[in-house]
């Protein structure tokens, strides 16, 4: 229906003045096509292809390039980047702040992947941080986190996090649709874990104390991911303590799910569903191995199951938003 | 009899057109307060996230409960064609379920009956299928299911069906050319063809809100073929591969001047459609296509590697941003960069957290070893054909 459909049928049925129904329709005809978020996401992919380009050349060339050059010109851009940003840096406060210029977000972006490719290209040739991997990949993610906190920059915040999570072993790779993980070795299940409720004890706080209290989605949506993405991997892969993981993923679903109740933020809702569905359709499994039930019942079992989920899923929706929509 | 109430639907899109006016300030709260009484909602609101999950666990439900049917009942093996038949039948049935669920519990797009509109087509065509003693070649299947998925479609509005629909007319047709000589031949030309009547159709299709997606998708789709029908890297490529005998390099194709005319033509041909007509779809694609193009280049003609060429792109693409912004710091020719929270699709307007994500993925492949060339490098980003 457009725009100018619904102003007849709103003039027919006497709901707007015509003068007001004329100036609408004229506004609409006039108006111009916003590119706000075409541009932003153009910058992004530049930002993207430069320091992608610039990651692989400096590998592939640095015998030609040499090294005072890359960690000269790349240090002067990161540089330049990040004074760009501080120049026109937003005001200190624990509330939601912008950047006073239209590209210090870009710029800030921009410095941090830069400052990987340079510690990253500094570890390969003179093996700055040793074996000591974990630092190479710690000290980023603190810097970025504490970044992202004084630039008010979720997209910072987010390149934290991922670095956090690759400190412990996880990456993400959204292009490639991909999160590669070492979860076979209960040491990493831990350490995840461990990360991951420290994000959401993060969050909890920030949001208690109105500390960039906008930064809660993320935190829970990645710190509750990779614990329970942990406990998941805990409950598949190590025998011996299956029950164990299986009720710490009980207990973590079960806190989303009353968390999504009492802010109504229906994400929490479902990640708690899909992954208890999930964990317990495997215990069950695993109980009942080798009891040679026949087909039926696990068709069965997973019919009941899935309807139960979608039952559940309305009822509490309604139930939580009855006085909303009426 | 549509499966939803077309009058509510139009409804449900005046309300939305008005809400939007609200937060642009152009009615009054007592004007809103009055249509809205004059239009109640019709349809059972729900959330974007519960939505998903109704939606992954309607198809599970569905899935699991066809499972059961055919373990209870071919435990006396009828074979693929009685297979078939309860196929067929746990689709009618299944239609019928959906009918009457969308009916009673005023459903529209809420994930349980986007998943069941999605299954009864898919139930009823794999169930045709499985009654020829012999499974149909590729392109026969497609026949059969597009009558299906278009009366679907004509039924529900529904935009994954739409694509379905797509995938066997573009897939079929593909199929079907490859038995001909000359088919292979005229494939681009007859790819191009479909493309601009298919926009056409979608065109003249008198407005109304039932379709409007369905509608909109058939554009995106049928001009994204269009510019790949007519790419000189997509046509001579997909040629050298349907060609017969190994060659190293995919051999030149005749009318190679046409090919690099349409190559650019046609995205130039967007760009001055999307600055006439102010259209965010066709400016879209007209940038994707030029990108596009530029890479077809710079694949046969360029010497620089791959690397030089990201950073070249990645200043290119961040300079051309920079100065359209600060150009449009005031509105200019009809447009505008204002915020009006207005992005059509999810992809742009999360850009920014995607790059951070694949920014820090691609910088810590190296760090910990001498790991060289980086197999694996993730690509431009938003559909470019790296």
């Amino acid at each position: 229906m457009s725009p100018f459909d619904v102003l007849d049928a709103l003039k027919q049925k006497g709901l707007l003045p015509p003068k007001q129904a004329d100036a609408l329709a004229d506004y609409e005809r006039t108006k111009p096509l916003s590119l706000h978020y075409e541009l932003r996401a153009m910058l992004s992919v530049g930002i993207l292809l430069l320091t992608g380009g610039l990651g692989l050349l400096i590998y592939e060339h640095y015998e030609q390039i040499g090294d005072v050059v890359i960690i000269g010109g790349i240090t002067a851009l990161c540089l330049a980047s990040f004074a760009f940003a501080w120049r026109f840096r937003p005001p200190l406060s624990a509330a939601k702040v912008n950047s006073t210029s239209v590209f210090g977000d870009y710029a800030l972006l921009l410095g941090c992947l830069l400052f990987l490719s340079l510690e990253g290209y500094v570890q390969y040739r003179f093996n700055v941080f040793g074996t000591r991997y974990g630092l190479a990949t710690f000290l980023p993610a603190v810097l970025f986190v504490a970044l992202a906190y004084r630039f008010d920059h979720q997209g910072v915040l987010t390149m934290g996090l991922t670095a956090l999570a690759s400190w412990v072993g996880v990456t993400v790779r959204p292009l490639q649709l991909r999160l590669r993980t070492n979860f076979f070795d209960e040491a990493t299940v831990w350490a995840a874990v461990g990360l991951g409720t420290v994000i959401i004890a993060v969050a909890v706080v920030g949001y208690r104390r109105q500390i960039k209290s906008h930064f809660t989605n993320t935190l829970l949506v990645f710190g509750g991911n990779l614990l329970l993405i942990a406990l998941l991997a805990g409950v598949f892969n190590f025998d011996g303590r299956r029950w164990l993981y299986g009720l710490m993923l009980l207990v973590a679903c079960v806190g989303f799910d009353q968390y999504a109740r009492r802010e109504r933020a229906f994400l929490f809702m479902l990640m708690g569903v899909v992954y208890g569905d999930i964990g317990l359709t495997y215990l069950l499994g695993d109980a009942i191995d080798g009891m040679a039930l026949p087909p039926e019942a696990y068709m069965l079992y997973f019919t009941l199951a899935s309807v139960g989920v979608v039952l559940y899923l309305i009822v509490n929706y309604r139930k939580l938003t009855r006085y909303e929509t009426l | 009899m549509k499966l939803y109430n077309e009058t509510h639907i139009e409804e449900r899109d005046l309300l939305r057109q008005v809400e939007q006016w609200q937060t642009q300030g152009m009615v009054t709260p007592e004007q809103v307060t009055a249509i809205k009484a004059a239009y109640p909602r019709r349809f059972k609101l729900t959330n974007p996230f519960i939505d998903i999950g109704l939606f992954l666990f309607t198809i599970l439900a569905v899935m699991s409960a066809y499972g059961l049917v055919t373990t209870v009942l071919t435990g006396a093996d009828y074979g693929a064609a009685g297979l078939g038949v309860i196929s067929l039948l746990f689709g009618a049935g299944l239609l019928f379920f959906t009918k009457n669920l969308v009916h009673n519990s005023n459903l529209c797009r809420n994930g349980v009956d986007n998943a069941l509109v999605l299954l009864v087509p898919l139930f009823v065509i794999g169930g045709l299928i499985l009654l020829f003693p012999v499974t149909p070649r590729f392109w026969v299947c497609c026949l059969i299911a597009l009558p299906f998925l278009l009366a679907m479609i004509w039924y529900t509005g529904d935009t994954i069906l739409t694509y379905f629909a797509l995938f066997a007319l573009y897939g079929g047709l593909f199929h079907r050319l490859l038995d001909y000589g000359w088919g292979k031949q005229l494939m681009p030309f007859i790819f191009m063809a479909v493309s601009v009547g298919l926009y056409l159709v979608a065109q003249r299709m008198p407005g109304s809100a039932y379709y409007d997606d369905v509608l909109g998708q058939l554009r995106w789709t049928s001009l994204v073929i269009l510019a790949a029908a007519g790419n000189y890297f997509v046509v001579r490529e997909l040629n050298g591969l349907l060609a017969e005998g190994n060659h190293r390099e995919s051999p030149e194709i005749p009318l190679r001047g046409l090919f690099w005319a349409t190559t650019f033509g046609i995205p130039l041909v967007y760009a001055a459609l999307g600055f006439r007509q102010k259209s965010r779809m066709f400016i879209i694609l007209a940038v994707l296509g030029l990108a596009a193009a530029a890479v077809t280049v710079r694949h046969y003609y360029g010497s620089w590697p791959l690397s030089v060429a990201l950073a070249i792109d990645g200043v290119v693409l961040i300079g051309l941003a920079s100065l359209i912004i600060r150009l449009l710091r005031t509105p200019r020719y009809g447009f505008s960069d204002n915020d009006d929270g207005e992005a059509p699709l999810l992809v742009v307007r999360h850009a920014g957290m995607l790059t951070a994500l694949q920014g820090t993925a691609n910088a810590q492949q190296h760090p910990t070893g001498p790991r060289f060339g980086g197999g694996d490098f993730g690509g431009g980003g938003a559909g470019e054909t790296y």
